[in-house]
């Protein structure tokens, strides 16, 4: 696992890596699967494209990796897929990496990886097609200047094409910039069309940065993230905020989520997650590895994500035997078809596009932490 | 280190320094951002270009599948590239579907994007990737597939050069600063160590200047620097001598100035007048406290006043008036005239009246000076008021004075009269009184003869001057002492007392008539006098006292008994001369007779020679006669150039015939005829040998020297200047002592036992008489030198050698001959006829005179009369002679006389003669005589010119 550790993303990286340990080791706790125990590597690319080469390379070449899981960032994973097709012969497969970006989509590599998540494009679509059944008409764009940014924007532009309107207002900011940089003048630029909502395709610090701008600035549309963002990270630091601002920034937000709300209860994953993640938090996980890993890691959308992907990984290895060759995954993949892995319904797969079919999930802020919205009603949401 | 930093010098440098580096890395910033810019533009190009084809040409099919995610991430990339602005893609239409702008797309970037699109359409249908460079930006665009699949932008950000540019700039500022930095350093050290010195020796030298001359100065360096503080500190204190010297001179002089000052202050502070100094314009400039005094004024009243304020109009313009100065009451202006300014200090006076309305009147000397400030006046004013008033009261005094005084002075005029009378009668008797006095006193002091006068009691009261001179004492001397005290009289060997009261009468009786006494000077010397004694008698007749008269009659006595002598010798003179007369005469006829004894040829030699020396014998007799003659009468010398050569040798020879005594004559082989009576030298001559033979009885040597003498008015000779002939003679007899050299030419003086005492005395009347000196040296046993000095003439004598006999001349003519004896006449007219000439003879003047009356006629002229000078009991030939001239002008004269001294003899001409002949004379004489005079002309005509000289020469003075 090569993810963000450190950096603007590192909560990202934590809490996958913190989410899908949790299961891993309680996996291992029961004998590991067909006695075999699992070990997740983990290495620091503080979401940097060259570190994720590095630790690839070094994952292939001297650690022999069974295969690659729970890889975090657009512009990262871009820029190490060719070293699948370098290493194709092992064969090397990258396992649900947390990226929507559409060059997954690539036939060159789509049959080295294998997605959990939907598509950062299919999470604008629900996004934007909500909002026009809200009336709105008037959509802004707030996007990272990358690659991550622009396929958001790629599909945000499609999709209101599709409905045959345009972007009103769009601003840009660099990839890295904090929760404590200004996002007055991205604000400005938007502010100045008036639009009815803004979408944000950003990284967790500066989408929190943003919308307090935002609101600082008397902007008080919806705004909406998609899954890339944290939002225990958007609460957290605008939670802080609030007592001192006398200004509930957590209200009109919506993310989109490619996982269910994990703290539903009537999600037997979910359950599952919030036990083991109790149990986690008791025995006083340790890790010396990452020292944001402490302060980082929160039960959340995130490790949620991270939990579901190790089960679906675990699932795999069940099924491929005591001695599982990476060459079989594909096979093994195939044979998930109708899994219930408790998050509501049966996996679909489509071993087309090695993707696992799901759905587009809505949260908001409630009371400062996250609540679920109801994806047909979205109350509560649009005032 | 601050004064090296304010150092002028450093200060210089630096900014040299700084200029320099400024030039430099102005120069190199220029250069330099040129070059960057240039090269780093060409450099962004290039790479603009090579981005841009990388892109493009690299993945061409990326780009057609229109992923805006993957051309995101392809873009991105470039933007780590240094110098890359922006990346941005879009589409072959144009849309923008990646780009790297936060917020968002600038703008002006928009405008570039847009407009560097490369057109599509070219000839060569190949799309090349277009350049657009803005201020700011270069734009490349690079056609993906030649536009197909769109066309990607790579922005170079141009303001990065310029940032690289400044950068360099800076850095290269910054290293330039570095080294400008280190230069000043390096400067400020070296300039320092000129800096340092330089500013010491500028301290020594304020310090100098604020006359601190003993300040130390401590740069010792063997440099300039050294030598100049050396040179700096020497001369510090040759200035702080000078200062010091100069202080004290100024101070001294400053006290001076105070002293002088102060002086003058109090002058003027003190003064009676006051003393007022205005300008041109009349301006009071200052005044003294004796000013304000005369106007009634303080202090506080004097500002800003002018003269006029001080005098009234009337004043100013009476000066005007004087010109001094001119005034305008009207506008109350004044002006000095130039003249008064250039002129000299002038007084005037002035009436004028004060604020106070007091009447003054002032004297003011108004004195011009010019100033450096200007042309200043010096006024100074004399308050002459009370003067005056009390001038007016004086003469108001003085005029009633007067008529007073002229009242007394009438009254006084009167009695003064009296008195002028009184006086003058008073005064006459005093003249008188004092004339008596005068007459007295007077007559007293003439009174050759002593006069004492006594008191009764015997006491001196009085002595007069004459008794001063006779007695040699004084009057105070003898005066208040008693006669005997002093004086000592002796009549008849009796002493004088005088004692009024115990004198018998008959001896004060005897007393009054004169006595002959003898008085004993003072000087102890005996004076034979002439004394009476008489009786004073007062108003009463009472006695008084006595007077005494003395007369020193000691001259008298003497010159009495001189006089006895001389007429003793006078008588026998007279009786010698009558003899010698006599007997002259009668040796002229038995010569004459000789002489024509000699005559006779017939004569045999024995005879002849016999008769020679009976010649010889008379002719001595003759020479004796003549001696006696002289002394008896003491005659004129009758000069006539002699030779003295053979005068001297015969005397000589003549007197020392016979003696033992040895002579020695040295006679100067040039010796000048002397103009001498050869006679009378020749009797000089021989009495002075005589004395030299008598004073070496036992025989000696007798030098006699004879010399040409010139003397001078500086000789100690008494003799008139001229030529002289110097004899002297020597002998070594006894001698004579000091003594009687005094006297020894004294008549009557004598050692001789037989002498009468008349050789020197007449030796010495001679010698006088030829006004000629005689002098006398002697010592006893060692000898006497006579030495004679005579008139002398560097002429040559005529010679007159002996004429021969048979060259007595012959003649022709009549002569009258006059003597009163008859052998005379008789051997006379024989001798004449001899020589052929026709005689006359008379007895005495008056039958010459008769004789010549008779016989002379213009037919039978006398050609020639001799006369005898003196005829005894006749006419003599002296008033003869006048006679016959009268008679006959032309008439020839001769006078014959045997007294040759007679002064008639000496000046014959002047009486009329012609010629002289001197008794005896022998028939050679006298026929030369005549043929001489016969020859001459006339008396009455001019002489001829054989003799003019001689005759001029030979006219003794007479005395």
């Amino acid at each position: 696992m090569s993810a963000a550790f450190s950096g603007p993303s590192q909560d990202l990286g934590c809490k996958l890596y913190g989410g899908a340990m949790a299961y891993i080791r309680y996996i291992n706790e029961q004998g590991g699967v067909a006695g075999n125990a699992l070990k997740l590597l983990a290495l620091d690319d503080g979401y940097n494209p060259e570190p994720t080469i590095a630790n690839t390379i070094q994952f292939v070449e001297q650690n022999n990796v069974f295969c690659l899981f729970n890889y975090v960032g657009t512009p990262t994973v871009t820029r190490m897929l060719p070293l699948l097709t370098k290493y194709q012969a092992r064969p090397l497969f990258l396992l649900f990496p947390f990226t929507g970006a559409n060059a997954l989509y690539e036939q060159l590599y789509r049959q080295r990886i294998f997605e959990f998540r939907t598509s950062y494009d299919a999470e604008i679509r629900a996004l934007i097609d909500m909002f026009i059944k809200k009336r709105c008409s008037r959509f802004a764009i707030l996007y990272q200047t990358d690659a991550y940014g622009r396929s958001g924007w790629q599909s945000t532009v499609h999709a209101l094409k599709e409905h045959g309107m345009t972007l009103v207002a769009q601003a840009s900011y660099p990839r890295g910039k904090l929760f404590q940089g200004s996002f007055h003048s991205e604000v400005s630029l938007l502010k100045k069309h008036n639009p009815d909502v803004i979408i944000c395709i950003a990284a967790s610090q500066a989408a929190a940065g943003f919308i307090r701008d935002t609101r600082d600035l008397g902007l008080n549309v919806p705004i909406a993230n998609i899954s890339f963002v944290d939002p225990d990270t958007i609460a957290s630091l605008l939670g802080t905020l609030q007592p001192k601002k006398r200004t509930n920034y957590l209200q009109n937000l919506i993310n989109s989520q490619v996982v269910p709300f994990f703290a539903d209860p009537s999600l037997p994953a979910g359950r599952e997650f919030m036990e083991l993640n109790r149990l986690f938090q008791k025995q006083g996980m340790q890790t010396t590895m990452f020292k944001a890993f402490q302060t980082c890691y929160s039960p959340g959308p995130i490790s949620f994500e991270g939990f579901l992907n190790a089960k679906i990984l675990v699932e795999l290895l069940k099924r491929m035997g005591a001695s599982p060759r990476a060459q079989d995954l594909p096979e093994a993949f195939a044979k998930l078809e109708g899994l219930d892995i408790g998050i509501g319904a049966p996996l679909h797969v489509d071993t087309n596009t090695n993707q696992i079919q799901n759905q587009v999930h809505f949260i908001t802020f409630a009371n400062g932490t996250i609540a679920p919205i109801d994806p047909t009603s979205f109350q509560g949401i649009i005032q | 280190m601050i004064s090296t930093i304010k150092s002028k010098l450093f200060q210089k440098t630096l900014a040299i320094i700084v200029i320099g580096f400024g030039i430099i890395a102005t120069a190199c910033s220029g250069i330099s951002g040129w070059i960057l810019y240039d090269h780093l533009t060409r450099e962004y190009e290039s790479k603009a270009l090579a981005i841009g084809n990388s892109i493009s040409t690299s993945l061409p099919e990326l780009f057609l599948r229109q992923d805006a995610a993957t051309d995101q991430s392809i873009i991105d990339q470039y933007l780590d590239i240094r110098g890359v602005a922006y990346a941005l893609v879009k589409t072959e239409k144009g849309d923008i579907i990646a780009h790297t702008f936060s917020p968002t797309i600038p703008p002006d970037i928009l405008k570039i994007i847009t407009t560097n699109t490369p057109d599509s359409h070219t000839k060569d249908g190949i799309v090349h990737p277009t350049l657009l460079q803005t201020p700011l930006y270069l734009d490349v665009c690079s056609p993906i597939l030649m536009g197909k699949a769109g066309y990607v932008h790579i922005g170079m950000n141009m303001g990065l050069i310029n940032t690289y540019i400044v950068n360099a700039i800076i850095k290269m500022q910054v290293i330039l600063l570095g080294v400008l930095f280190l230069c000043i350093i390096i400067t400020f050290f070296l300039i320092r160590r000129i800096s340092q010195p330089l500013s010491t020796l500028t301290q020594y030298a304020n310090k100098l200047a604020a006359q601190h001359f003993d300040t130390p100065i401590f740069i010792s360096t063997d440099d300039e620097f050294g030598m100049l503080a050396s040179t700096m500190q020497s001369m510090a204190l040759r200035i702080n001598d000078f200062v010091h010297s100069l202080e004290t001179k100024i101070h001294d002089a400053t006290a001076e100035l105070q002293d002088t000052s102060l002086y003058l202050d109090i002058i003027v502070d003190n003064m009676a007048d006051g003393l007022l100094v205005v300008d041109e314009r009349g301006s009071v400039l200052s005044y003294n406290p004796a000013l304000l005094n005369i106007f009634g004024l303080l202090d506080a009243d004097m500002r800003n006043l002018f003269l006029f304020d001080l005098l009234d109009q009337e004043a100013m313009y009476s000066l005007q008036q004087h010109k001094v100065l001119s005034y305008d009451n009207e506008f109350q202006t004044m002006n000095f005239n130039a003249l008064a300014q250039q002129g000299h200090p002038s007084r005037h006076e002035v009436y004028t009246s004060t604020a106070a309305d007091t009447n003054l009147c002032l004297d003011i000397s108004m004195a011009p000076t010019t100033l450096k400030c200007g042309n200043q006046f010096i006024l100074v004013m004399r308050d002459t008021t009370r003067s005056k008033e009390a001038q007016k009261k004086l003469e108001a005094l003085n005029d009633e004075l007067e008529k007073n005084i002229l009242r007394r002075t009438q009254k006084l005029e009167t009695a003064n009269e009296l008195l002028k009378k009184e006086i003058l009668i008073r005064k006459a008797a005093e003249d008188a009184l004092e004339g008596e006095k005068e007459l007295f006193s007077t007559t007293l002091r003439s009174i050759n003869d002593g006069v004492i006068t006594l008191n009764n009691k015997g006491i001196v009261l009085f002595l007069n001057q004459a008794m001063e001179n006779l007695g040699g004492w004084s009057s105070c001397e003898a005066t208040g002492k008693k006669f005997c005290e002093t004086f000592h009289i002796s009549i008849n060997n009796t002493p004088l007392v005088l004692n009024r009261k115990e004198q018998d009468q008959r001896t004060l009786q005897l007393l009054e008539k004169e006595q002959d006494a003898l008085f004993q000077t003072k000087g102890k010397t005996l004076r034979d006098i002439a004394l009476r004694v008489l009786p004073l008698f007062d108003k009463q007749s009472e006695t008084m006292g006595q007077v005494l008269i003395m007369r020193d009659i000691t001259e008298f006595k003497r010159q009495e008994q001189e006089q006895l002598k001389s007429e003793k010798l006078e008588s026998i003179g007279l009786l010698a001369g009558g003899i010698a007369h006599d007997f002259n005469n009668i040796l002229t006829a038995i010569l004459n007779y000789i002489i024509l004894a000699m005559n006779n040829p017939l004569l045999d030699e024995k005879t002849h020679t016999h008769l020679q020396k009976a010649r010889k014998a008379g002719q001595r007799a003759q020479q004796l006669t003549q001696q006696l003659l002289t002394f008896s009468k003491g005659g004129a010398p009758i000069i006539e150039l002699t030779g003295i050569r053979d005068l001297i040798k015969d005397s000589i020879t003549f007197v020392l015939r016979g003696s033992n005594v040895k002579t020695s004559i040295d006679i100067s082989r040039d010796i000048w005829n002397a103009e001498i009576d050869p006679g009378q030298i020749a009797q000089v001559i021989e009495n002075l040998t005589i004395n030299a033979d008598q004073a070496m009885p036992k025989g000696g040597r007798l030098d006699v020297t004879c010399q040409n003498i010139r003397i001078d008015k500086t000789s100690h000779i008494p003799v008139q200047p001229g030529e002289y002939i110097e004899i002297t003679i020597k002998d070594q007899g006894e001698g004579i002592s000091k003594t009687n050299l005094k006297k020894i030419f004294d008549p009557y003086f004598t050692t001789k036992k037989a002498g009468s005492g008349l050789g020197l005395a007449t030796t010495y009347s001679i010698i006088k008489n030829h006004h000629g000196h005689i002098a006398v040296t002697s010592e006893i046993n060692k000898g006497t030198v006579f030495s004679i000095y005579l008139p002398a003439s560097p002429l040559q004598e005529k010679p007159s050698p002996p004429v021969p006999l048979r060259q007595a001349i012959a003649g022709q003519g009549t002569i009258l001959l006059m003597d009163d004896d008859e052998s005379i006449r008789e051997v006379m007219k024989e001798t004449l006829e001899f020589l052929g000439y026709t005689v006359l003879t008379a007895r005495d003047g008056a039958e010459t005179i008769a004789k010549y009356q008779q016989y002379a006629s213009p037919q039978t002229p006398i050609d020639l009369v001799i006369m005898d000078l003196t005829i005894p009991g006749g006419m003599g030939g002296k008033e003869a002679v006048g006679k016959i001239l009268e008679i006959d002008q032309d008439a020839k004269v001769i006078v014959s006389s045997g007294y040759s001294q007679d002064p008639v003899m000496a000046n014959y001409e002047s009486y009329g003669f012609i010629d002289i002949l001197t008794k005896p004379y022998t028939l050679e004489e006298i026929s030369k005589k005549i043929s001489q005079v016969l020859v001459r002309k006339s008396r009455h005509r001019p002489h001829d010119e054989d003799t003019p000289k001689q005759t001029q020469r030979v006219q003794p003075q007479t005395t």
